[in-house]
């Protein structure tokens, strides 16, 4: 299996002409991801909500309710933005047939420009990339293992001592 | 869109290892390749599924005209986004006589956007690369006696099996014309409901395969018996859970038909449920809250189904099993007390559809476990229904059809799919199901 892939990787750079192996696969965001200038962090609601049925007494990331915001340091929002852009946190063919269940949600901001992943956590691991435009959007399966929820979880365990 | 940038090799290539195309005149491909001392190599490919196929590679050596039989199992995954496929090829046994040397299975690879698979005998070695001098799926025209006979001896099962495939046993065709319409047939209708998710985000290209796969066979199945054929689809913004209550209340199946209901989508369980089925989520937008209104015992659908009285029921949900942090709306006494080319074996369709009653229901993942979809393939579950269905009813089957073999099939072919030897990133599925069936009388 991991020959296969070796071998796989190796026809992708010699015979599709590509530069290294899985590179680029998460599309448009990447760049805004890698080079933003703030990284937050949120526990928000299960569900979006609807821009009409907004209170204004809430904060909102892409529609979901934020129940509370969970600062970073300088190296923790380098941590989540590595582990964003790490393409191994990503399973691109195959998805799961559960209902995404918003728990976290990240918030990548460089200049006016914005995008926020909200992390649905597993068992129903999965990623949706939303830019503040709501223009575009994207679906992502996490890996079972994958790092981004890791270093999410090692950021709120933290917060949750301190409190 | 994706599919569009896939090369028409690669495509239906894909889609028939591992989607179960549903023409059994492409199950055969024909491969030309030349190694690199210039021999050539006509090979052909016959498909059952993702995990059970062969290629018969013919060639000149040695004086000798030899053919050999290849076992093939397939890999499908992506690299730098770029999807691929791999046959791998083992267990080499020659069909003729071997000469002195023996045969190194070639392992054929499928690129995004190359027409033609590569082949290499040796996967650590990437100066054996050859690219194949023609890849195509041949159809009936192409299916000679003589050209079986390129890769068969007279006496070999599957030779036989090919020659009832495709009509070419004029013994068969002129004492027992095929009949679309016949006693067994009369009156029978098969009801074919599918509630797929089409428009969610993450599974909705999925979904829509499968609705597509779906329709396609049944239909075919229902042409090839001459029964009658309604479908009820609930899809797009008509994803909700009236609409599916709306259509089992107008469902009125008779006595002697068939009822096959499909779930594609969502699927999960109350945090406090205590019954093995799934809940359906009939919602097609993230922004509407999981409740009462949205989610649909899979278990109701098939009592409800069951309790209108029609000969064989199959209920089938491609959904997770997994909990979600949420507890039932409803108790469980309340919610109980709410109630194209048709070239099949026809014996064996028969042997399904019209010689069997009872009920079937069977769901793609256990309690607490997710279940798999591809947007280029579909459901794991569903696919593997299609597959094993087909193979149930192949030529090249010698068995009787059996819906316990067929569903014993589709659970283990979904499970297979989701192993870490297929796919990496997954967690293993295993379906369960409920059964029932008997022989008609």
């Amino acid at each position: 299996m991991v020959m296969l892939k070796l071998f796989m990787c190796l026809l992708s750079v010699v015979l599709l002409g590509n530069k290294s192996c899985n590179s680029g696969a998460l599309g448009d965001f990447v760049n805004l991801l890698k080079t933003s200038d703030k990284v937050e962090l949120f526990v928000v609601e299960a569900f979006p909500t609807a821009a009409q049925e907004q209170t204004l007494d809430a904060t909102y990331v892409a529609d979901y309710k934020v129940s509370e915001f969970i600062p970073t340091d300088p190296a923790e929002a380098t941590a989540l933005t590595f582990a964003a852009v790490d393409v191994k946190n990503f399973d691109l063919i195959n998805v799961k047939n559960c209902p995404f269940m918003a728990k976290y949600a990240l918030r990548f901001s460089k200049g006016k420009d914005r995008v926020t992943m909200v992390i649905s956590p597993a068992s129903c691991g999965k990623a949706r990339m939303i830019f503040a435009s709501g223009a575009k959007e994207k679906n992502l399966e996490l890996t079972p293992e994958n790092s981004l929820e890791a270093a999410i979880q090692k950021i709120v365990s933290k917060q949750a001592i301190v409190k | 869109m994706r599919k569009q940038c896939l090369t028409r090799a690669f495509y239906i290539l894909a889609a028939l290892c591992f989607a179960a195309n549903l023409l059994p005149a492409q199950d055969l491909f024909e491969l030309k390749f030349t190694d690199k001392l210039g021999v050539k190599y006509k090979g052909l490919l016959v498909l059952f599924n993702d995990s059970k196929m062969y290629m018969r590679v013919a060639y000149n050596a040695e004086n000798m005209y030899k053919v050999v039989n290849v076992d093939y199992k397939s890999e499908h995954g992506t690299t730098d986004g770029s999807e691929y496929l791999v046959l791998m090829g083992s267990n080499p046994r020659f069909i003729t006589q071997s000469g002195q040397y023996g045969y190194n299975p070639d392992h054929i690879i499928f690129l995004e956007k190359q027409e033609k698979p590569y082949l290499t005998d040796d996967p650590n070695d990437t100066s054996k690369l050859l690219h194949a001098d023609a890849f195509r799926a041949l159809t009936k025209t192409d299916i000679t006696d003589p050209y079986l006979r390129e890769f068969y001896s007279s006496d070999e099962a599957d030779y036989k099996a090919l020659r009832r495939m495709f009509n070419l046993d004029l013994g068969s065709l002129t004492l027992k014309p095929k009949t679309n319409t016949n006693t067994y047939s009369a009156g029978t209708t098969m009801h074919l409901v599918i509630a797929a998710n089409t428009n969610i985000g993450d599974i909705g290209m999925s979904c829509a395969r499968d609705q597509a796969s779906l329709t396609a066979e049944f239909k075919g199945i229902a042409t090839s018996l001459g029964i009658g054929y309604k479908q009820y689809l609930i899809n797009g913004d008509n994803f909700t859970k009236p609409a599916v209550l709306n259509t089992l209340n107008t469902l009125v199946p008779g006595s002697n038909d068939v009822v096959v209901f499909v779930y594609r989508g969502h699927g999960f369980r109350w945090n406090d449920q205590q019954g093995a089925w799934p809940q359906l989520d009939m919602r097609s937008s993230p922004y509407t809250r999981i409740g009462e209104n949205t989610a649909l015992d899979l278990d109701f659908v098939f009592k409800n189904i069951k309790a209108k009285g029609g000969r064989l029921n199959i209920v089938l949900g491609d959904c997770c099993n997994s909990s979600i942090d949420i507890s039932s709306p409803l108790t469980g006494s309340e919610f109980l007390a709410m109630q194209a080319n048709n070239n099949y074996n026809d014996d064996k369709l028969r042997a399904l559809f019209m010689n069997s009653k009872g009920n079937l229901m069977a769901t793609s993942a256990s309690p607490g476990e997710v279940s798999w979809a591809n947007n280029a393939n579909g459901g794991f579950f569903t696919v593997s229904f299609l597959q094993s269905l087909r193979e149930e009813i192949s030529f090249l089957r010698e068995d009787t059809a059996d819906w316990r073999d067929l569903i014993n099939n589709t659970v283990n072919g979904a499970k297979r799919k989701s192993s870490k030897g297929v796919c990496s990133n997954c967690t293993v599925q295993n379906g369960i199901y409920h059964y029932d069936v008997t022989p008609k009388n």
